[in-house]
């Protein structure tokens, strides 16, 4: 198979948007991902594209893809909308990954966009909703803070993490996210802050929960054959990893893990063939701060158990052995659920082609995204590597 | 189904705001039996598996159409937590209340709302089934203390 390569990517704001519509923010990422390509890409170099998107609100539901792509000058070419909730865009990579490893395609957009700020509550919770067990979960009167606080509960019950532990997830994301100009909650926020929020699914408190945002991200992925006339300093594919479950939390045997995740970044190490002590910085699915600690367990960045111990080290803030959500991640950056994904492989390429300001991580060579669907049902994983001897 | 349990049904047909269960296909019998008061889960006769929620086949062995039995109807929380903001409408005035993961005696874990006070909801409490009918057709298992 060819090798793939991460050549530009960019996004609008995250935020609430009430002037925007889904086309005028994709457009924005998808110029944004033009222009960041060092030697330029013209829309019409693309030859394909996947769009994520969970169609919050279900507006145009039914080809959503085409009805972005069409807006940015790509009409005519295939494009598929991809829908995994949380983790679409996520996914839309990789399926751009595989178009491109594949032979088919040479230029390939991996896309997704979420509009999620113009309804009231009760309605975006019934969005929020439909990423669940609808049939079983709902019916017990959960919300998805409530899937993700048993997990919480039951990781706290086995292993002693504390809900200040929690917190420290808050604080580290919203101090990186006052470093990105696009993130929605681009504030710093204090340990005391984060510990004495409202409760909204006990044991998890306003600060430990995401917020929910309207945003597109792009991000533009090509073959080996090609890829020296759109930069001097590749960025290859270097892993993929992928893996389902059962959508209902309540039906899997592990509460203190994501057997989903497990999968994808086993898959994705092995074809890297790195360690996670190889990583330079990593982006993970936050969308609930017990969820950054699953991740650094079930991605190997500590031992089983031993998350809480990790945040509270230091090491996964900037400037530590393995930063974590440089971004902001979900928490301060933002979720709008469509482009979270692609979302993280800006951060990767931002990082990586050191055009991440304040919150840049010391000269990486490689780095991960992790993006997860609702409590589980998917999860995918990208390992994005600089090819240093290669343009040397 | 023998050795059935029978749990209270509670009438809230009129009151109830909330999410309604649509019984089909393999869904139907668990949610006719809700409705005399007794909660069913499927238990495979190739393998032994017990399971809820209904499927077409055995979660482990693939058989198709695993047949129903009576649950006693007894379990004990796995986890839980206490929803302060609450899920869709029918929950809003309930907050703050409980969810729990319930493991049933014959094994299988179902999610439910448990209807009583949040602090005294624990890991390992004794529950037992009770039902609130929504409709004509379902009743939701909603689990209180022993």
């Amino acid at each position: 198979m060819r090798d793939a390569y991460l050549v530009g990517a960019g996004q609008s704001d995250y935020g609430a948007f009430p002037e925007e519509s889904y086309r005028s923010l994709f457009r924005t990422a998808f110029e944004a991902a033009t222009d960041s390509v060092p030697n330029g890409l013209e829309a019409s170099d693309v030859d394909e594209a996947f769009v994520g998107n969970l169609g919050v609100g279900g507006r145009q539901l039914g080809l959503s893809g085409p009805a972005v792509t069409e807006h940015v000058g790509l009409g005519g070419v295939p494009c598929t909308r991809v829908e995994n909730a949380c983790a679409a865009s996520g996914y839309a990579t990789r399926q751009a990954v595989q178009a491109v490893k594949s032979g088919m395609a040479d230029v390939v957009l991996a896309g997704g966009f979420e509009i999620m700020s113009d309804m009231s509550s009760d309605a975006t919770k019934y969005w929020l909703g439909v990423s669940g067990e609808t049939e079983w979960e709902r019916l017990s009167g959960t919300t998805f803070s409530g899937v993700y606080a048993q997990m919480a509960s039951v990781h706290m019950e086995t292993y002693g993490t504390t809900r200040e532990q929690l917190s420290r997830v808050a604080v580290k994301n919203h101090s990186n996210g006052a470093k990105n100009p696009h993130a929605q909650l681009g504030f710093e926020c204090s340990l005391e802050d984060a510990q004495s929020a409202p409760v909204v699914a006990d044991p998890l408190n306003l600060y430990h929960c995401c917020p929910t945002s309207d945003g597109a991200a792009c991000a533009l992925i090509v073959s080996e054959d090609v890829v020296d006339e759109y930069t001097d300093d590749p960025i290859r594919v270097a892993g993929v990893g992928a893996g389902s479950d059962n959508v209902g939390l309540f039906q899997r045997d592990s509460y203190t893990g994501v057997p989903a995740s497990q999968r994808a970044a086993e898959t994705a190490y092995e074809m890297a063939g790195v360690e996670p002590d190889d990583l330079d910085f990593a982006e993970v699915h936050d969308c609930f701060a017990i969820a950054e600690l699953l991740a650094y367990e079930d991605l190997g960045f500590c031992e089983k158990g031993e998350a809480g111990q990790l945040i509270e080290s230091g090491e996964t803030e900037i400037g530590g052995d393995l930063p974590v959500n440089t971004s902001g991640g979900l928490k301060s950056k933002g979720h709008p659920i469509g482009a979270t994904g692609a979302g993280q492989v800006v951060e990767a390429f931002k990082q990586l082609s050191g055009n991440a300001g304040e919150r840049q991580v010391e000269d990486p060579t490689r780095g991960l995204t992790h993006n997860v669907g609702g409590s589980g049902g998917a999860s995918v994983i990208h390992i994005f590597e600089k090819e240093t001897e290669v343009s040397a | 189904m023998t050795g059935a349990e029978s749990g209270p049904v509670e009438d809230r047909r009129d009151s109830w705001e909330g999410p309604v269960p649509v019984p089909t296909g393999a869904n139907s019998e668990f949610w006719a039996a809700t409705l005399e008061g007794e909660l069913v889960h499927q238990h495979c006769e190739e393998c032994g598996t017990a399971q809820l929620y209904p499927r077409a086949v055995c979660t482990d062995c693939g058989a198709v159409d695993p047949p129903f039995e009576a649950s006693s109807g007894v379990g004990e929380v796995y986890t839980y937590t206490v929803c302060h903001v609450p899920g869709e409408p029918g929950f809003g005035d309930r907050t703050p209340y409980v969810v729990a993961a319930v493991d049933l005696e014959e094994g299988p874990r179902l999610l439910a709302l448990v209807d009583c006070d949040p602090d005294r909801v624990e890991i390992g409490m004794a529950l037992e089934v009770t039902f609130w009918q929504v409709s004509d057709e379902a009743a939701l298992p909603v689990f209180v203390p022993q």
